[in-house]
Order: structure tokens, then sequence, then C-alpha cells
């Protein structure tokens, strides 16, 4: 994402936002909430994680934020270090998503890879403030 | 007086005269080499230039506002290079200098605030720093407090110790400054302080062509001329004079052997020649023009030969193309 894509993310975001729903992701219900005015939300439409996804054990989900469409799912770990990574190197190739790239990092993890319609999309872990981890599901970017 | 003036200002210039021919390795910039091995690793993340919370500057130039990680690029507040690896791979000194800092006590994989690593001080006033390395009781630090190291001398194995997440070893070039009195981190890259882009290994070499790739016949006592070319597919500039990046043919299987094809021209038994030109940068081909003299009895034979960042590592010989001479030496 670079300067120049920032803008139109803000406006795709505005114009998300004027689009809100009532709470729930269906377009359909989107369309009509829309026009109800009742308080925005969300009209974030999310890229739904798999069935079966590998979650690594012990995690914790949390609900998405609203502004950030990329993101598919999200997990808080207290397992610190490289435990996700690690999970995740072995585990995403025994749930048939073929890795295509692996980025450790100091305070950070990302790995890309695969899914069956040809989409690559990235796990990315990353140290919290507090000291837990963060665990996201994203669809691929730079 | 005026006689030890002359021989004063005859010694500048034949100290200024030797940095040149040795590569200017005070004065260029590409006096750093990659700090491992293996051909097969690619940069993770860059330096962070901008020290801005969730603000990216990456080495391509390019500025990142969402704090995200991008792979191959920078995460935000990033101090050094991450190179993934495999625990217990090799980590080599990226120049010439002196062990100044190590700390080897921390499991391999150990997670926590402190980890494992060796620090270098070298004689341009800079620090290299190899971090997140595997146990002293691992091999992970094969160096001592006090020790003089080569550029590319083994340095230790890598680990996940410290503030890891995922096998690699985290480099970091240290430069002194004044305003904060004391070291900081800077980025290699922005300095242009490789001879290459990210991922290159400092050694490294591909054939092209020789002057007979056929075999070669040899009349018993007589000695003919024969020249190798390779691509210089590594990070570091092949060089006739100096130490770091003195590049050399040498006999392989078993590597270094003595060989009974030497020539008058060889410098030593087991090496034929060092390359021709005083320099070799990246993706330029260096030729290496040598003798061989049929000394063994008259029959068949092979000669493999390798090339050897003299001194300090020798590079892959199947990435070499498995180069060898067949010879036959005729009565």
């Amino acid at each position: 994402m670079g300067r120049s894509t920032i803008p139109w993310l803000v406006l795709l975001v505005i114009l998300a936002a004027g689009c809100a729903t009532g709470g729930t992701s269906s377009p359909s219900d989107s369309a009509s909430s829309s026009f109800s005015g009742e308080p925005s939300r969300s009209a974030v439409v999310r890229t739904p994680l798999p069935s079966g996804f590998p979650v690594l054990p012990g995690a914790t989900p949390v609900p998405p934020p609203d502004d950030d469409p990329g993101l598919i799912a999200m997990w808080e770990s207290d397992q610190a270090g490289s435990a996700a990574y690690d999970f995740y190197v072995d585990a995403l190739p025994a749930a048939s998503y073929p890795i295509v790239g692996l980025y450790p990092g100091g305070e950070v993890a990302l790995i890309r890879f695969r899914v069956p319609d040809g989409q690559v999309w990235q796990v990315v872990a990353q140290r919290s403030a507090d000291g837990t981890v963060a665990i996201e599901v994203r669809l691929d970017h730079p | 007086m005026k006689a030890m003036a002359r021989r004063a200002a005859a010694s500048v210039l034949l100290q200024l005269a030797a940095i040149a021919m040795s590569g200017g390795s005070v004065l260029a910039t590409d006096d750093y080499t990659l700090p491992f091995y293996n051909p097969a690793v690619t940069m993770s993340y860059g330096v962070d230039r901008d020290r801005t919370l969730n603000r990216q500057l990456d080495w391509t130039g390019q500025v990142w506002y969402d704090g995200q990680p991008h792979y191959g690029r920078v995460y935000d507040q990033h101090t050094g290079v991450d190179y993934p690896m495999a625990l217990r791979s090799e980590v080599a000194a990226a120049k010439d200098g002196t062990v100044v800092d190590l700390q080897g006590g921390y499991g391999t994989t150990q997670f926590g605030s402190f980890g494992n690593f060796v620090k270098i001080q070298h004689a341009d006033g800079r620090q290299t720093l190899y971090y997140h390395l595997a146990s002293s009781a691992d091999g992970g630090i094969a160096v001592w407090v006090g020790a003089g190291v080569q550029a590319g001398q083994r340095v230790g194995r890598s680990g996940c110790s410290g503030l890891c997440y995922g096998a690699h070893l985290h480099f970091e070039m240290l430069a002194w400054s004044p305003a904060a009195n004391a070291f900081r981190p800077v980025d290699p890259m922005a300095e242009q302080r490789w001879t290459t882009w990210p991922g290159r290994i400092p050694f490294d070499a591909a054939y092209v062509r020789e002057s007979n790739p056929g075999t070669e016949y040899i009349r018993r006592g007589a000695t003919i001329m024969h020249w190798v070319e390779f691509r210089n597919t590594g990070g570091r500039a092949w060089r006739y004079w100096g130490t770091v990046g003195q590049t050399a043919l040498a006999t392989w299987n078993p590597a270094a052997h003595a060989s009974g094809f030497r020539a008058p021209d060889w410098p030593y038994t087991w090496m034929p020649t060092l390359v021709d030109a005083a320099s070799v940068p990246p993706n330029w081909v260096g030729r290496f023009t040598f003798g061989l003299t049929g000394s063994p009895a008259p029959g068949s034979y092979s000669e493999a030969y390798n090339l050897q960042a003299y001194g300090l590592h020798w590079f892959d010989y199947g990435r070499l193309g498995g180069y060898y001479i067949p010879i036959v030496v005729t009565p």
C-alpha cells in the first residue's frame, strides 16, 4: 500500500461506512438497512474463513475491526515467539494450503500461502504491546 | 630531512595505491559481505529508516503508513535486516574486525527480551551485530571476545533466541552517533555497504566457457595454457589483490589437493591461478588463465577445480557446474 493508495482506501472506507448495516454481513441486509437510518456500524464484505482452517491451539477469536476489509480472521494468543509461526509452517501444507513464502522476523512473522481458488493469503503473527500475540489471516498485500 | 619527507610521501602514496589496488576497503562502500553462505537465503525484512511509530520507510524508498509488516521490505521500528534460515545455519562475519561482545547463555529457541549474539568492531568505526543465535552449548557462538575475525569467517550458528518470531538471523550495522554519544543502527542497504542487492550470497559463480571444453591432450613434460570463465553471480567483487574477495581457482575433489598437472605459473601446488582481472564486479565475467603440465605418466585423467574466496570460503561446486578438465597425457 503506497502513499497514492491511501486516499482511495479512505474513500472506500467512507463509502463503505455510508452503506452501513445494522450489524449483519449479508449484502441484501446491507442494502436495506442502509436506507433505514440505523446507526452506522459496518458494510465490510469480509472474505469468509474456510471451515477447517487451522487455528493455533489455545488462540482466542477476536472480532476483526470494521475498517480493515483485507482482514479475514483474527485471534489472540499468549504463546509468544515462534509458536504461531512454527504451527502454521506445518499446519498450512497439512491442510492443503501450499506455502508460497516464509518471512520470520524479530517481532512479527508472516507466511504467504495459496488457497484452493488460487488466491494468495497471509497469516501474520505480531507481538502486541501487552505481550500477547495477534494472529491474523489476511488477503495478500505487498 | 628532505629524504625523510620523500620517504614519508612515498609511503603515503604506496599505502593509497595499496588501498586502491585492494579494492579500497577504506574508501569504497562495497566492503561488507552478506553474513551467511547459503545461496537460498533471501531477506525477509529490512531496516525501517523512519523511526516514527506506524510509519515505515523501506529500503526501496517507499513509505508505508499502516504499521503492518511488508514482506521483503520492512516492519515498523525494525533496526536491522532479517534473514530467514533454519536453526543452526552458518553465520559469517560481514567484514574483518574484532569481537567486542557476545552472549551465548540463552537457549537456542528461548523466547525473551534477551538472546544470543556476537558483536564485531570494525576498523572503519562501525560495529556489526548478529542476533538470535543458537546457544553456545549448541554451537551458536564460534568466537570469543577479543578474537580477530576475517570477512566471511564463520562466527556462529543461527537460532531463535530473544525476541524471535520464526528462526532467522537479525543482522544489524551500528555507527557511532556523536549527538547520541552512542552507537546507533544504520541501514547497510541505504549506504550501499553491500556489493549487491539483498539476498545474494557473497561468493557465487556460474560456468560460462573455457578455452577447450573438450579433452586437453598434453605431451608428457610439455605445458599448455588453458582458461575458463565464470560469471560472478555472488554479491562481492572478485579481486586479484587484497584479502577480502581475493578469488582463486583451486583443485577440488578433494579440496586443495596437490595437483600432478601443476605448471610453473601456479602460485601453489593446489592453486592454478587467481582471477586474471584486478576486479570482477557482480554479474561480470572473470577469466582464470593457467598452465597445465603433463607430468603424470601417459594416460587419461580428469581434474576438478572449484573457486575459493581465498582463505575464507569455497564456492558451491554444484552451482559452478561441476567444473573439471579431462586430460590425456601422451608419450
